[in-house]
């Protein structure tokens, strides 16, 4: 049979007719036709409610794909970010870096990112990478009002807030001097329902921000708060750290206090003997002018002597890193961390071997803090070997090429091997419970980095050396 | 004859005072600048009547010199440094401790009552 279609064969069945033999009565005939056109209709719906079934399921997959992205995008933020605070670069550069990438993914915009100040009505700007230094001038700080920019209206209404170039807006004037026809500014709220920081999003021209756009700076939120916590706790542990330096201060002091008394106290001796000898001329009535002078000279020096000393107390407990830098003979920085150092030595029959005179060398440095660094290895030798039985500390300055070392170096057996690798990390500590904060040696490698220099331990020596290596000061001829 | 005192102290400034004020009040007074000297002329025939020495010097500390002086010489040890400790330097037998700073008066207090009879 030609007609092959298993439906014509079954209608034609239905009604009896056969295809080989002549068309039927017109009555046969049109129930024939309806039934055929029966068939026909169904085919067509089915058709219809495939493509239609279709056309969902690829909306849904659209969709969901879409939300996939959104995700993908949010994810790849939260890592900049998060990679960010493990690098550790600061929040600064974690925000520029955020608001940098966010606006590769919001093309036309540029992204600025402000902070809420506590206690006020303003935000100040975080970070801005993409705008020009005039604009980021015009936001250092914002009020947070309702006519207030975009971006100040988002915060005081916390809601989000577009502006499209309308010229109702407060703000409009200033806006479109600036250059911008379109704003998004985005609220992002704590758990206490306050305002902490504002996205917001400028145009130079009239451009709408898509659906996943938006949905994207609205999820920000919990980034921005884990970045601004990071940041406050860095600045607690910092302002704790210094705390803990500045006792750890008072504690050398203690350590250091009697051999500082001690070089107080002979001056003073020596001034009272001065006194004694003068009183004692007047009620022998004994005064020889020449040697009264010379007594009177003599008093003078002792009282230099004492505030000297007093002075490179004083130095050594004050924060001297805003001080300004200064060409410095190395021999003084060595005279002035031994005058508070050098007595407790003798007290314990520690022998100390200084350098050989004559090293013209000087460093710019800020000289208090080179002598707290010495200060800080000298004690630190002075703890190592005051109960060995073989006790010296060796001060060595060698200059070569441009650069200069210090090396003190002690009669102990060399730092052990594990305790190598975290000699200068802060709150590490060789020294028994109650003495030592662990803090010198990580202060005291900061305050020689920023020097140029480097502070080391030579693990290549058979006792325990460390090193200070700085840069040679030149005066330019 | 006069009381024969030996001072023993590092610095030099100190040495000539107190030998100037001693020497005024009529001692014979010889001077050390450390246990090694101190040590050598304690060694020699002279016999002193009184050691007046600093606790601490580079080459040594003021017990070192008291160990070397025999009775009936006194001794007096002179410190600028405010902590040593008292019970351990009375346990081992130096009776006269004086602190620096101190003025003449009181040290010439402390050496008439610590000179041998």
């Amino acid at each position: 049979m030609p007609h092959k279609s298993k439906v014509l064969q079954r209608q034609l069945l239905k009604l009896g007719l056969n295809a080989n033999q002549a068309p039927p009565d017109p009555e046969t005939w049109h129930q024939f036709l309806a039934r055929v056109s029966a068939c026909y209709n169904e085919a067509d719906q089915d058709r219809y409610l495939l493509e239609r079934s279709l056309e969902i399921s690829s909306d849904e997959m659209r969709d969901r794909f879409s939300k996939i992205n959104l995700l993908v995008d949010q994810l790849q933020l939260n890592q900049s970010v998060l990679q960010d605070m493990l690098r550790d670069v600061g929040f600064e550069v974690t925000m520029s870096d955020l608001a940098t990438n966010i606006e590769k993914r919001v093309t036309g915009f540029r992204c600025a990112i402000f902070r809420k100040i506590k206690d006020g009505n303003e935000l100040e700007i975080v970070a801005a990478p993409g705008f020009a230094q005039s604009a980021r001038v015009a936001m250092t700080v914002v009020a947070t009002l309702p006519e207030a920019c975009p971006c100040g209206q988002a915060a005081y209404y916390k809601t989000p807030i577009v502006y499209n170039g309308d010229s109702s807006h407060p703000q409009h004037e200033q806006l479109v001097s600036m250059g911008f026809e379109s704003c998004y500014a985005y609220p992002v709220l704590n758990a206490s329902n306050e305002v902490v920081a504002v996205f917001s999003l400028f145009a130079e021209k009239s451009l709408i921000l898509s659906q996943q756009q938006s949905e994207l700076m609205k999820g920000l939120g919990e980034i921005v708060q884990m970045a601004f916590s990071h940041a406050d706790i860095k600045r607690t542990l910092q302002k704790e750290q210094e705390g803990v330096a500045a006792r750890s201060k008072m504690t050398t002091l203690g350590e250091m206090a009697g051999g500082v008394a001690h070089e107080i106290n002979n001056p003073l001796f020596i001034l009272q003997g001065y006194v004694d000898l003068i009183s004692t001329s007047i009620e022998d009535k004994n005064l020889n002018a020449e040697e009264l002078l010379e007594t009177c000279q003599s008093m003078s020096t002792a009282i230099h002597r004492i505030a000297k000393i007093v002075r490179t107390l004083r130095n050594f407990s004050r924060d001297a890193s805003e001080d300004p830098l200064e060409p410095t003979f190395i021999e003084i920085l060595l005279a002035d961390a031994l005058e508070l150092c050098s007595k407790r030595y003798e007290g314990v029959e520690i022998e100390l071997v200084q350098p050989e005179g004559g090293i013209n060398e000087q460093v710019l440095c800020r000289p208090v803090e080179i002598v707290q660094v010495l200060i800080n290895l000298l004690n630190n030798s002075y703890d190592a070997v005051k109960n060995k039985s073989e006790r010296w500390i060796r001060i060595e300055i060698l200059p070569s090429s441009g650069r200069v070392e210090i090396r003190v170096t002690d009669s102990g057996q060399g730092i052990e091997e594990k305790a190598k690798g975290r000699l200068f990390h802060p709150f590490v500590t060789t020294k028994p419970a109650g003495q030592g904060t662990g803090l010198g040696l990580s202060i005291s490698k900061k305050i020689v980095e920023a020097h140029s220099g480097r502070l080391f331990y030579n693990p290549d020596h058979s006792h325990t050396q460390f090193v200070v290596d700085l840069p040679v000061y030149k005066e330019s001829a | 004859m006069s009381p024969r005192i030996l001072i023993v102290d590092d610095e030099a400034e100190i040495r000539r005072i107190m030998q100037m004020h001693l020497r005024r009040k009529g001692f014979e007074v010889d001077i050390a600048s450390g246990v090694s000297e101190a040590s050598a002329m304690l060694q020699f025939d002279r016999v002193y009547d009184l050691v007046v020495c600093d606790f601490r010097m580079p080459d040594g500390n003021g017990v070192e010199v008291f160990k070397k002086i025999k009775p009936p010489t006194g001794f007096i040890l002179i410190s600028g440094f405010a902590d040593m400790d008292e019970t351990k330097l009375r346990e081992i037998g130096i009776k006269e401790i004086v602190t620096k700073p101190a003025d003449m008066a009181y040290l010439l207090e402390k050496i008439k009552a610590n000179l041998p009879i």
